[in-house]
């Protein structure tokens, strides 16, 4: 049976503001999921409380309807990779490896030291001595040898060189298909990761601002570009996300439950619109410099 | 094979507080051939009680606050719960104490005639003065094995401060009312203590005293210990009465700075980079 990790109303303030308010969630096994959200959103503040990692004002995080705090049984079944997980400088990644291997039933040493050998990871290496990029690969590595239940990756390509964000991606797709386990990924790079996640789950000012298919999602809106009068005209009586206007041109996002609609005026052209660029719009653009 | 994770908690303990363990360790011994050279034996007595039997407690709360962070960090990236953690750090301490407690009384005191923890001793059943009429020739005798125990505790419950505080003060996440439950819990214990004293029950006595000892061996007051030894007054019940005293100042200033500190701060555990 596919388990269930439910975070249920929960809040969190630092100091007066209010990072978190009443958010709830639910997430599957076998699933991935996209956390998104601008900075300062809440996203890494919701992952530390998934793990524990800091409190919260209210509400409860759940695996199968049994809270997990201060229950190992259920802790040892998430795993988190992000820059509050530190080892030591001074530990070499094989003793990394081993403590890891030590704390989590499912992980798997020989796929480990496989990516390390992958992604040219010297495992006698020191923490301390790794550059920006390593640093993520390795954490990267454990969060996929892990065999969680549950694993969170919070901006697991950072620093990380394209041939080798490729490489993680590839064996990210690898992995998902043949594990059962819940991938949850919280990153800025969202263009990339648009094809891997099934459900976008977008926080936004503290508040979990919709959870959708990511097919879904992108499909019910769609940008229409061309003159700015003439992009004005037709939006007139459109639900309208956003708009980006450069020169006498401009670009309108409209929602849209038909798609991308096959006639237009003249002039204007209509195309299906991006998971990032939508995220963009939805979560309000750049303040007009005007 | 499977991961038992309050094994690999204490592999994770051993790993992050080895070093400034083995280093308080080579303190301690450099500290005691320091004192056999500059003392001449005659003085040996006056070194009894003062400066030398209280650099394990002082060594000890240092490597406990010392070694929190590092500990705290390994166990968040390997997602410990609070209470495994808790545990193993308990389980090394323990160990550790163990292992000062064995230096300073079958080695410093069988082989220099150098007994470390006069005022420690007095705050528990006997003083030791009793412990120099049972005779301690035999260091495996059952009164010496009894005298280990008991500053094995102790040492125990110094180390687990110095861990404790550096913890509240780090801010990070932890079960903080294990504590609190602690600090309420151990006046009660001292209260039930006295009256079986002043009522002449010495089982009673014995049971509230080990009640105390395990309680005191996770929990964060100890350090009211400390204080209380700095305190030399030779009766007993003063001792209790001031120990009381001193726990609950203890217990108003441990539940004020939870107040103040105990929301998490997890920027803090963020790296240098």
């Amino acid at each position: 049976m596919m388990s269930k990790l439910t975070v249920n109303e929960v809040s969190k303030s630092f100091g007066k503001t209010l990072v978190l308010d009443k958010v709830s969630l639910e997430l599957e096994q076998g699933r991935c999921y996209g956390l998104l959200g601008r900075n300062g959103a809440g996203k890494s503040t919701l992952i530390n409380i998934i793990m524990q990692r800091t409190g919260k004002k209210g509400g409860s995080v759940l695996i199968d309807g049994k809270k997990i705090d201060n229950n190992d049984k259920l802790m040892s079944r998430i795993f988190c990779m992000n820059d509050s997980a530190i080892y030591p400088d001074d530990f070499r990644l094989k003793t990394v490896f081993g403590i890891t291997a030590s704390m989590y039933p499912g992980f798997d040493a020989q796929y480990a030291y496989h990516l390390a050998e992958l992604f040219g990871l010297d495992l006698k290496k020191r923490v301390g001595k790794l550059s920006t990029g390593y640093t993520t690969i390795y954490k990267v590595i454990l969060a996929l040898a892990s065999n969680a239940d549950f694993i969170f990756l919070d901006e697991p390509v950072l620093g990380i060189d394209v041939n080798q964000r490729e490489l993680f991606y590839k064996e990210l797709a690898r992995k998902m298909s043949v594990s059962d386990s819940c991938f949850v990924i919280s990153t800025h790079i969202i263009e990339e990761i648009q094809n891997l996640i099934d459900t976008v789950i977008l926080i936004h000012d503290g508040k979990i601002m919709l959870t959708e298919e990511t097919e879904t999602l992108v499909s019910k809106y769609f940008s229409v570009s061309g003159r700015a009068e003439l992009v004005d005209e037709y939006i007139k009586d459109k639900t309208v996300v956003g708009t980006e206007a450069m020169s006498v041109f401009k670009t309108a996002v409209i929602a849209s439950d038909g798609g991308v609609p096959d006639a237009l005026p003249e002039g204007l052209s209509a195309d299906g619109i991006n998971l990032q660029k939508l995220f963009y719009f939805l979560t309000g653009g750049v303040p007009d410099e005007s | 094979m499977k991961a038992n994770r309050f094994i690999g908690g204490i592999g994770i303990a051993f790993h992050s507080m080895a070093e400034v363990i083995s280093a308080s360790v080579i303190i301690r011994l450099v500290i005691e051939v320091i004192y056999m050279q500059i003392l001449p034996d005659i003085s040996r007595n006056d070194y009894i009680g003062d400066l030398g039997d209280k650099f394990t407690p002082l060594l000890l709360l240092t490597a406990g606050l010392l070694s929190c962070v590092r500990y705290n960090r390994l166990c968040a990236s390997v997602n410990l719960s609070p209470f495994k953690r808790f545990s193993a750090v308990c389980f090394l301490g323990l160990v550790t104490a163990a292992a000062f407690a064995f230096f300073d009384i079958f080695i410093v005191k069988e082989f220099y005639f150098i007994v470390s923890p006069r005022e420690i001793a007095y705050l528990w059943t006997e003083s030791i003065g009793d412990y120099w009429k049972y005779g301690f020739d035999n260091m495996f005798s059952p009164e010496g094995a009894y005298f280990f125990v008991k500053l094995m505790l102790f040492y125990h419950v110094v180390f687990l401060t110095g861990y404790c505080t550096a913890h509240i003060l780090s801010g990070e996440r932890s079960s903080w009312r294990l504590f609190v439950i602690y600090i309420e819990v151990i006046p009660a214990l001292v209260l039930a203590l006295i009256i079986a004293g002043a009522v002449g029950h010495y089982t009673a006595m014995t049971a509230m005293e080990y009640l105390i000892q395990i309680c005191f061996a996770t929990s964060p007051i100890g350090i009211v210990f400390l204080l209380a030894i700095a305190f030399d007054t030779p009766n007993r019940i003063c001792d209790l009465t001031l120990l009381i005293a001193l726990t609950y100042a203890g217990n108003v200033c441990y539940t004020a700075l939870f107040s103040m500190l105990i929301k998490p701060k997890i920027k803090r555990l963020r790296p240098k980079r």
